[in-house]
């Protein structure tokens, strides 16, 4: 069995991987994920630069919700080993180096080591046939910052960093010539950053005329530290460990937040039955079509969503006839700023019949509907708990990200624009035109908030 | 380093480059019979036959004969997938080819971002309708050997009932009478380089192949790959060729070695070169950042125009000695410049480790006349057709070519991650200066930024026109000799 590898419509692209852990080496294979957890930084996913999130989680069969008794429990002679992640680029490149890079390479044996029928990363022939062979196609697949990579948001928030500098450095009686020096050095310290960003918004239309100034297409704050976010994490959770070397050594000191990793798998229906599951793969079709999207787009906590039907477990490669699930299940796999019961909230309240119609059918699911907190304690009863997780950016939340970005695009064009001005812009002007950019964005940004 | 394992007499010398001694070439793209292999058999039979040759000529034909003044002809052969078919090769064997090849270079052209007027509705009619089933190239000395070439081969098309769908007459344009500096003249390249026409020496950044060549002039192996010690390395055969190790130290799967052994595919771009526009906006953009057009150009190549790297005076004049540490913001040689960004070398994490599975030989010829410095495009391309008579004359450009063992892997990678995007170079969504296409969903306008140590900092260059554009072309299977001699005799065909 083959899936094929999905493109969906966003720069990075999803990847979910579970296989059966060898039998006896269950507890192994979790005490290493707790071991990696406190030791390592997982510095070598931060340097392939085009990982946005991962996590690996220990499954063990008896931890598949069993949810009344009309689900029969499931048993396997396994437990399973998750592994989800997402990637900028290419699945080819990204599988060719984790076996190429020989950190990397021994990280990877290290993980999949415990996993049955892992053949190594080489030959890279059969660790492909291998992953492929595991990996379960998603079927909604969703970014907060879809037109983003790893490497546009560290530029952007390397850029948001040195714009609040600047902005906080300014004062009143600062002089023209001075303010040339400190916006130059600004320029300076940003020219490596400067590669056209694609925003969060449609890209504006390319400007009529050299003379005109680039309008700002969105609005954030800058100069302003924003307030640390209260999260309130209860369940699995990862309390952000300090940054060592922070991604292109620009990003140390921002952010106050701390990102929570769900992972929810629900019983839909006992099989063979399969018509409710049939009615949610519709839906999750229409969700596709434009309605997720906007939706999910209404959880500003929310980074990243991808939605799996699970309708069986592969047993190891090679191995017949073990490991048939009893039920059908709908996995949901989220990565959230503060906690999980928050953005649970904020999803109800979105879209209530997004929630319904997604979890509604399914196994288990309340019938007593009176207030929000029943869908908390239903995916409390569903969800899996996360051993190992990693984020590109741990301390930046979705929507500073989303405000970096934007900015960055913004501080581009103006960038660009200013060198063409040369010969025709005084030093006065320069400073003017610049405290009108700054103006417009920061009032533009109020009327957002 | 052995060259035993790679046998130079079973490999088309198209692996070796013909290189400037042959400067002058007819490239025939032809249409074979519908359901007659016999036919398209005896045909590609008798062109050899009627060059003075047995068979496409090999590596080794080409290093021991190549300066022999009585050798003549030297020829390479290369098939499309529907040429394969139209040769009877039977359907199981063709049906094990790469799917990229099986699908041609027109169905790839999103991810080659040919869009706009690159798109293939825009090819040359031959390219744009796919009728192309076979390349023949015949390099030549002179141009009047290349005329008469292309004589032998309308002869044996029309003798078989065949019929060409297309032609390119294209030469190696040398530096030695036209000047092709902008506005400093120190920067002319010197004579005897061969030239492509924005005026820079071009092939220089091959990488040496494990057994197929000498690694650079003094055994270093530059501009291959880097090993743990920081030296540099041939990049494995089986990155180039069917049947040999690759750099990962596997035999990549692919069609069985009856046709595959020692043949790899050739993608063949006719891509049109727009020299005013160039200029022009070199011209405009070097005014505003107060230097010389040639120095911003030799910024966006990533090189000087006599192809020695902007980052280093590479010892032992290997051109292809050096590498991007020390230049990581680009200040030196631009990270989104396009010698950068084809060939990245260390500047990704990893030395070349991330790098060294996305390697090409690039075995590309110039079409066309060099245009001097004070003369237009059309100024040139007037007086050659007055002087021709004959075709119209077909502007300047390049048919590039490039051979690689998988097409996604290494020329569309390239194509696609670096060249059109510019994400793995910190470049955002720019793209590459000279040769970048249009990206769906991105700006039309490309840019590059230039980091420099001046007081700005930044040089914007910004809304870079298409300065080339693809004209057509398609992927080829270039086999091994004694698989094109198997091909010939039948014994892949079925029945």
């Amino acid at each position: 069995m083959e899936v094929t590898v999905r493109r969906f419509p966003t720069e990075s692209q999803p990847l979910t991987n579970i296989a059966p852990v060898k039998r006896g080496m269950s507890w192994v294979s979790w005490a290493l994920l707790r071991a990696m957890r406190s030791i390592s930084k997982l510095e070598m996913a931060r340097q392939l630069e085009f990982i946005h999130f991962a996590r690996w989680q220990r499954v063990r069969w008896r931890d598949l919700p069993h949810l009344g008794p009309a689900q029969p429990r499931e048993h396997f002679k396994n437990d399973f080993f998750l592994f989800a992640t997402n990637y900028n680029g290419d699945w080819d490149q990204y599988i060719d180096s984790f076996a190429r890079v020989p950190r990397i390479e021994r990280g990877m044996w290290w993980l999949w080591r415990f996993s049955r029928g892992y053949p190594g990363p080489l030959p890279i022939r059969t660790f492909k046939d291998w992953i492929r062979y595991h990996t379960y196609a998603e079927r909604f697949y969703y970014s907060a910052y879809p037109r983003s990579t790893v490497r546009n948001i560290a530029a952007a928030l390397a850029v948001k960093h040195e714009l609040d500098r600047f902005v906080d450095e300014s004062f009143p009686t600062e002089t023209t010539a001075e303010f040339k020096a400190r916006y130059l050095r600004m320029v300076r310290q940003l020219a490596p950053c400067l590669g056209s960003a694609p925003g969060v918004r449609p890209t504006t239309a390319p400007r009529t005329s050299p003379e005109e100034p680039p309008t700002p297409a969105g609005a954030v704050t800058v100069g302003r530290t924003p307030a640390p976010t209260r999260a309130r994490l209860l369940g699995p959770r990862w309390s952000t460990a300090p940054l060592v070397g922070p991604v292109l050594g620009r990003l140390a000191g921002q952010g106050h937040n701390s990102q929570s990793y769900l992972t929810a798998m629900s019983p839909i229906e006992v099989k063979p039955a399969h018509a409710v599951t049939d009615a949610i793969i519709d839906f999750i079709d229409e969700l596709n079509r434009g309605r997720g999207f906007e939706s999910f787009a209404k959880c500003p906590m929310l980074h990243m969503a991808r939605i799996l039907i699970i309708d069986d477990l592969r047993p190891a490669l090679g191995v017949a006839g073990a490991g048939s699930l009893k039920s059908n299940y709908l996995l949901f796999i989220a990565d959230v700023d503060g906690s999980v019961d928050d953005f649970l909230d904020a999803l109800y309240t979105a879209d209530p019949e997004l929630v319904d119609r997604l979890w509604g059918s399914c196994l288990g699911y309340p019938s007593d509907r009176g207030s929000p907190v029943f869908l908390r304690r239903y995916i409390e009863r569903c969800r899996l708990r996360t051993h190992l997780p990693f984020a590109a950016f741990p301390r930046e939340t979705a929507r500073e990200v989303r405000g970096a970005l934007e900015l960055h695009a913004n501080l581009l064009e103006w960038i660009a624009w200013v060198p063409m001005q040369k010969k025709k812009m005084t030093d006065a002007q320069l400073k003017s035109a610049w405290e009108d950019w700054v103006n417009r964005f920061v009032l533009g940004g109020a009327e957002h908030r | 380093m052995s060259d035993s394992a790679v046998e130079h007499f079973d490999i088309q010398a198209m692996l070796r480059g013909f290189g400037t001694t042959w400067p002058w070439a007819v490239f025939l793209y032809g249409t074979f019979a519908a359901g007659n292999p016999k036919v398209n058999r005896e045909f590609l039979r008798d062109v050899a036959t009627a060059l003075g040759r047995g068979t496409p000529t090999c590596v080794s034909e080409l290093d021991e004969r190549g300066a022999d003044p009585d050798f003549h002809n030297p020829f390479n052969v290369a098939f499309t997938y529907p040429g394969l078919s139209k040769l009877g090769i039977a359907p199981d064997v063709r049906g094990s080819f790469a799917p990229e090849f099986v699908q041609g270079m027109r169905v790839r052209a999103a991810t080659n971002s040919d869009l706009g007027r690159s798109a293939p509705e825009c090819w040359e009619p031959w390219w744009r309708d796919g009728t192309v089933d076979f390349w023949i190239g015949v390099y030549a000395r002179s141009s009047d050997e290349q005329l008469g070439q292309r004589e032998t081969l309308e002869d044996q098309l029309q003798s078989h009932g065949l019929r060409a769908a297309g032609w390119d007459m294209p030469t190696v344009c040398f530096s030695d009478d036209t000047e092709v500096w902008i506005d400093d003249p120190e920067r002319q390249p010197g004579p005897q380089k061969a030239l492509e026409h924005f005026g820079f020496e071009d092939g220089i950044g091959n990488p040496p192949v494990k057994g197929l060549a000498p690694a650079g002039p003094a055994g270093t192996g530059a501009g291959g790959k880097r090993d743990k010690a920081g030296q540099w390395q041939p990049i494995a055969a089986g990155e180039f060729l069917y049947g040999h190790l690759d750099e990962i130290g596997e035999i990549p799967p692919g069609p069985p070695p009856g046709i595959a052994a020692n043949g790899t595919y050739m993608v063949l771009r006719k891509l049109s070169q727009d020299v005013d526009t160039f200029r022009a906006y070199l011209l405009e953009w070097a005014e505003h950042h107060e230097t010389s057009a040639d120095a911003l150009a030799e910024k966006l190549v990533g090189r000087q125009r006599n192809g020695q790297p902007l980052v280093a005076d590479p010892p032992l004049g290997d051109r292809n000695d050096f590498v991007y540490a020390g230049d990581d913001q680009g200040k030196i040689c631009p990270l989104g410049s396009h010698v950068r960004r084809a060939n990245p070398r260390d500047t990704l994490n990893f030395g070349t480790l991330l790098v060294d599975r996305h390697r090409i030989l690039r075995r590309g010829i110039p079409y066309g006349t060099l245009v001097p410095r004070e003369k237009k495009q059309a100024d040139v391309n007037k007086m050659a057709d007055a002087n021709d008579g004959g075709d119209p004359y077909p502007g300047q450009g390049l048919l590039f070519i490039a051979l690689n063992i998988d097409i996604r892997r290494q020329f569309e990678f390239i194509q696609s991650q670096w060249v059109n995007q510019g994400n793995d170079l910190n470049q955002g969504s720019d793209r590459d200066p000279i040769v970048g296409g249009h990206r769906p969903g991105h700006l039309v306008h490309n840019r590059i930024v230039l980091v420099t140590d001046a007081e700005q900092g930044v040089a914007v260059c910004p809304d870079i026109p298409a300065f080339v554009e693809t004209r057509g072309g398609d992927y080829f299977f270039l086999p091994g000799v004694r698989a094109y001699q198997s091909i010939l005799e039948g014994h892949l065909s079925r029945g």
